[in-house]
């Protein structure tokens, strides 16, 4: 996983970057609300140079579907 | 919009200090945006009335649910208006619409001293429309404010949250040369120093004096600390009578070669306010950083090099912000003045009774009304000297006092030879079943010692005489770093000082007197009008 996107996943969520795990799950993760969730997403965007769709912003859940966005994304 | 509507959320339990409303067109007015032409010319105009009366409802609720000071964010324009061009030649277009709503909103709330108009609209002009818009956010969490807004908009609120909770400031001093115009009097003469018209670093200056003469409109006082030999400056300002400020707009003034932070100490001490009231501003960073290093508490200000900054700057100042002006407020400095012959007579006099004798002193007292809420709210907010108790109540409560049947709010206006001084004091009292509580007694510093004390003290016991003939009088001095001036009070009026009650802070001072034998005491001098009112409180 992206180590600058663990980073941004746990400054947003106010939690130890060590609990950064692809396997990190929105509905499980109580900081991790609609809120926070488009924090993120803008904060990753300013960071990567990415865009995600609206769809993407929605459907995404998990750190690791982040993860494979902004390597998808900024790679290609 | 939801929280304040519905009880079941909690807006009450939460007692919050301010609310901030958010408004969007939009959603307040389904039919927008493409209904907007097919609308009569008359049900265009009627969208106002609609939107105006569900931003009304919303008001109503939030205050029947909370005292809280209420934000209402203005209606923002939309980058282009969905009838384009067209919109213009409509007849209450979009465009209009916003600009129509807004101008209402502020006519619609301008006597409310508990509601207050935020120009969000303007907020978002200036980071512009086009970058502090995001459509993606406004449907993803309905929040359309794009994140390069946010600052411009945190700081408008932040000022108002600044102003209405930290101890306002109340004087701004003043360097004079390079400050009020530019070069040094010293050398340069009264011809030489730049300030005329046509110059434009003259012009510059000139823009700062104007933006300086609306500051003390807004009720501060203006003081000029700096280092000239008196006499250049007496001539120059009387010389220069273009120049926006004259002399007369100094309500103190230290012209010498002392260290500026003993002249600010002197200058608040004429004021009779405290050094942390003050506002230093000098172009000088050596004089800046003494004060900064020997006065922290004054707000010390170094202005830029070039003077074209220093009027944005100065009105950019969260510490000089009012969150609306009062009589008294546009007639401080007169006051002041007034404040100055009155004390020369008082020298001239020698003999203090004697003195007060001469001021012709006439009093007027009446039980707090609306049109009184702005002036009060403010006593009760910014005095620290004469104030037994020093509590903040926010305008909301004080409205409840004016209305309950069980509190007396009072009021007292003054006005002697010298000039009116307006609203000067109050006293809060409350019936309780047993007597009467003193809960409250303020008199502005530029009364005090003067009698008037006293003849606030006959009047509370006048109302108790009423409320509670046969009960006790209870009164409670809490000190505070600044509240000296009233320690005395209640033993003067001729309470006496009783144990403390269990509810108590530890340093209160307690005090009683039974209302059957409060007799008032003589005023030598004044002359009181309180007529016999139709609102004096009724026994019972």
């Amino acid at each position: 996983m992206n180590p600058r996107l663990a980073e941004l996943i746990a400054e947003t969520l106010d939690i130890p970057v060590a609990k950064v795990t692809p396997e990190l799950t929105r509905d499980e993760h109580p900081a991790w609300d609609s809120l926070n969730h488009l924090r993120l997403v803008t904060a990753l965007e300013e960071e990567f140079g990415v865009q995600l769709s609206m769809d993407e912003i929605e459907s995404t859940t998990t750190a690791a579907q982040l993860d494979a966005l902004v390597a998808a994304q900024a790679s290609g | 919009m939801q929280a304040v509507l519905d009880p079941a959320q909690g807006l009450a339990d939460f007692d919050p200090h301010v609310v901030f409303l958010t408004l969007d067109l939009q959603r307040l007015l389904p039919v927008l945006p493409a209904g907007l032409a097919v609308l009569s010319p008359k049900d265009r105009q009627g969208l106002v009335e609609e939107a105006l009366g569900q931003v009304a409802a919303w008001v109503g609720a939030a205050k029947a649910a909370t005292g809280a000071t209420l934000l209402i964010g203005n209606f923002w324009r939309p980058r282009r208006p969905h009838l384009g061009l067209a919109d213009a030649k409509l007849g209450m277009g979009e465009a209009e619409l916003h600009a129509t709503l807004n101008a209402r909103l502020l006519s619609d709330w301008a006597s409310d001293p508990q509601v207050f108009v935020v120009d969000v609209d303007q907020a978002l002009a200036t980071v512009g429309r086009r970058a502090a818009h995001n459509a993606r956010m406004a449907h993803l969490g309905k929040f359309a404010w794009a994140e390069a807004a946010l600052p411009e908009l945190a700081e408008l609120l932040a000022r108002y949250f600044a102003t209405l909770v930290l101890p306002p400031r109340k004087c701004l001093v003043l360097d004079l040369d390079n400050t009020l115009w530019g070069g040094v009097l010293g050398e340069e003469g009264p011809d030489g120093i730049r300030i005329a018209q046509g110059d434009p670093v003259g012009e510059a200056f000139r823009a700062f004096q104007q933006a300086i003469k609306a500051v003390q409109r807004r009720g501060f006082l203006l003081a000029a600390c700096s280092k000239n030999n008196p006499e250049d400056v007496a001539e120059a300002f009387r010389l220069r009578s273009d120049m926006p400020l004259q002399w007369a707009d100094f309500a103190a003034a230290r012209v010498n070669w002392e260290p500026k932070h003993s002249n600010l100490a002197a200058i608040a001490a004429d004021l009779n306010i405290g050094t942390d009231s003050l506002v230093f501003i000098d172009d000088n960073p050596a004089e800046c950083e003494l004060v900064r290093q020997l006065m922290p508490e004054v707000r010390t200000v170094l202005l830029p090099r070039d003077p074209a900054e220093y009027a944005e700057l100065l009105l950019d100042m969260p510490e000089l912000e009012r969150l609306a002006l009062t009589d008294e407020d546009l007639r401080k400095t007169e006051q002041y003045h007034e404040e100055a012959k009155r004390e020369a007579s008082r020298v001239q006099a020698g003999d203090m009774q004697a003195y007060l004798e001469s001021l012709g002193t006439a009093l007027t007292l009446w039980p707090a009304t609306r049109a009184e809420l702005t002036r009060v709210h403010q006593l009760f907010a910014k005095t620290n000297q004469f104030n037994v108790t020093t509590k903040r109540y926010k305008p909301a409560e004080l409205e409840r006092f004016m209305l309950s049947p069980d509190w007396h709010l009072e009021v007292v206006a003054a006005r002697d030879r010298f000039g009116d001084l307006g609203i000067v004091g109050l006293f809060l009292l409350e019936r309780r079943a047993q007597g009467v509580a003193v809960d409250s007694v303020i008199l502005s510093c530029r009364a005090m010692g003067r009698g008037i004390e006293t003849a606030m003290g006959n009047r509370i016991k006048a109302v108790a005489a009423a409320w509670r003939p046969d009960g006790q009088l209870e009164a409670v001095f809490r000190p505070t770093r600044k509240n000296k001036p009233s320690a005395d009070f209640f033993a003067a009026q001729g309470f006496a000082e009783a144990p403390l009650g269990d509810t108590a802070a530890p340093d209160d001072r307690h005090y009683r007197l039974a209302i059957g034998e409060a007799a008032p005491l003589p005023v030598p001098g004044i002359t009181i009008d309180n007529g016999e009112r139709e609102d004096e409180p009724q026994a019972g």
